[in-house]
């Protein structure tokens, strides 16, 4: 007989088949010969059994018969298909738009000023503040009603916070590596996206981070759809405001907004007077601001500008 | 792999829609989500595919549970009903008793904390202690300790709610 006894966490194991069968085979040599663990044993498997039992319990009621693995097939065949789609389209719209832009800075050479759209591409413009009325965004992005408005100073770090970053961190881990560079016309994108004063360039990745001298604030590993830098506006002598358009593999667009505290601001009130109630969180580091905004819960946008906040005292 | 992936759909998918049903409360829900695990299997080629499907219901859950919260569509524990569960069923009484039961057993599972619940649900869906290990960042043998707690608290917990209600259900 085995002097030791047998403990609790190995008999869940040896009842669950955990366990290796050598061990197995000692174990039952034990039990053999000792009563005291044979009680505990079968105590340990009633415990086991109404575990079960339990769980059982909370099954959800059978309500739909589970699609065929072959439907799931075309499902998920037809999602990357979509975003090539819309892919192509946001290019052609954006040759497009050059072509047009062009042509309508010829025009207004010679004569009366000619309105240019804010989702300019190719040269930097003045751009002019679009009316709530203008056309719908090519992207819908939610069906459900728009949450609204929520601003805030995100609280100090602490250990919940890392807790919440963690978990937005593997949240967004499945999501694929942003494009080196992508450029494409905010006429594809919701208008929120898209400032509505200033000196704005839509520029690819590689110019936006040699423009800052770093990257520019984004959350990382979602694909940035669009950079736009506020040329001739660090007046402070510090970096021009920077807007990042980044899309979650669920659809929805997140905006990464980062620059002096006014400007910052006054680019969000603005979206505000144009109806527009996505959410934002903003995190404040003396004389400059960061905000994450988007449909999605104030407590991932939160999460977000942490995200974002850290990665950029990594850098 | 495509082979692979379907066997897993077939033996496990239900396991996922009740793993996610213990997570979001919602049998429509949870029968979404876990088609949209599947499909993101799908893309994404798992090398581990049974641990990663679970993982990803997990995510998937919490960012659930965490929009319905902001949303207040949260069901309370005692005032509803079931979800997916018609209120004027014919046979009532057992309904109302099925309800109850499963009432005091939820309460019982939330009141574990949440790694001993994680476990406990992994283990009920089916994954072996290897794959709960590598599921929670767990070592293999703190799997059967966790384990012993785990059940342990569940009974104990629904025990006493049971007898909190027989007691008020008497009084």
């Amino acid at each position: 007989m085995t002097p030791l006894h047998i403990p609790d966490d190995e008999l869940h194991a040896y009842l669950d088949q955990a366990l290796p069968r050598s061990r197995c085979v000692k174990l039952e040599s034990h039990l053999a010969a000792c009563p005291g663990c044979r009680a505990r044993r079968d105590a340990t498997a009633a415990l086991r059994d109404r575990t079960t039992l339990l769980l059982a319990s909370l099954a959800p009621e059978r309500k739909r018969i589970p699609p065929s693995f072959e439907e799931l097939q075309r499902r998920s065949a037809a999602r990357p298909a979509a975003r090539f789609a819309w892919r192509d389209l946001a290019w052609a719209a954006s040759i497009l738009l050059a072509v047009g832009v062009g042509y309508g800075m010829r025009s207004s050479a010679g004569g009366a000023p000619v309105p240019v759209p804010a989702g300019q591409t190719v040269a930097a413009v003045e751009a002019l503040t679009p009316s709530p009325a203008e056309s719908a965004p090519a992207i819908e992005v939610s069906d459900e009603p728009r949450a609204r408005r929520e601003r805030s100073v995100a609280p100090a770090r602490d250990t919940a916070a890392r807790t919440e970053d963690r978990e937005a961190m593997l949240a967004l881990a499945e999501t694929p590596p942003p494009p080196r560079s992508t450029q494409i016309s905010t006429d594809t994108l919701p208008r929120e996206t898209a400032p509505t004063t200033g000196l704005w360039r839509t520029v690819p990745w590689t110019e936006a981070k040699e423009q800052m001298g770093s990257q520019p604030p984004r959350v990382d590993g979602v694909p940035v759809v669009e950079v736009q830098v506020q040329s001739g506006r660090d007046r402070q002598g510090g970096r021009p405001v920077t807007v990042v358009a980044q899309q979650l593999s669920s659809g929805e667009l997140i905006t990464t907004i980062e620059g002096p505290v006014d400007d910052v601001w006054a680019l969000l009130s603005r979206r505000g007077d144009r109806g527009d109630t996505a959410g934002a969180e903003t995190l404040r580091q003396g004389s400059r601001l960061l905000a994450v905004t988007g449909e999605l819960p104030a407590d991932s946008l939160r999460a977000m500008v942490r995200r974002v906040n850290a990665a950029r005292r990594v850098q | 792999m495509a082979d692979e992936l379907e066997q897993l759909y077939q033996t496990t998918y239900q396991a996922v829609v009740r793993f996610l049903y213990r997570k979001v409360w919602d049998a429509d829900r949870a029968e979404d989500l876990a088609q949209e695990v599947f499909m993101r299997a799908l893309s994404h080629r798992p090398e581990k595919p049974r641990s990663w499907v679970f993982a990803v219901a997990a995510n998937l859950a919490r960012d659930e549970a965490r929009a319905a919260i902001r949303r207040r569509r949260h069901l309370t524990l005692l005032s509803a009903d079931p979800a997916g569960r018609p209120s004027s069923a014919p046979s009532a009484d057992h309904m109302v008793e099925e309800d109850e039961r499963q009432a005091e057993v939820r309460l019982a599972l939330d009141s574990l904390t949440p790694r001993d619940r994680e476990v406990l649900l992994l283990w009920d869906a089916g994954l072996s202690y290897p794959e709960i290990a590598d599921r929670t960042g767990l070592a293999v043998g703190a799997i059967g300790t966790t384990l012993a707690r785990a059940r342990k608290r569940l009974v104990d917990a629904y025990e006493r709610q049971h007898d909190d209600h027989d007691s008020a259900a008497h009084s």
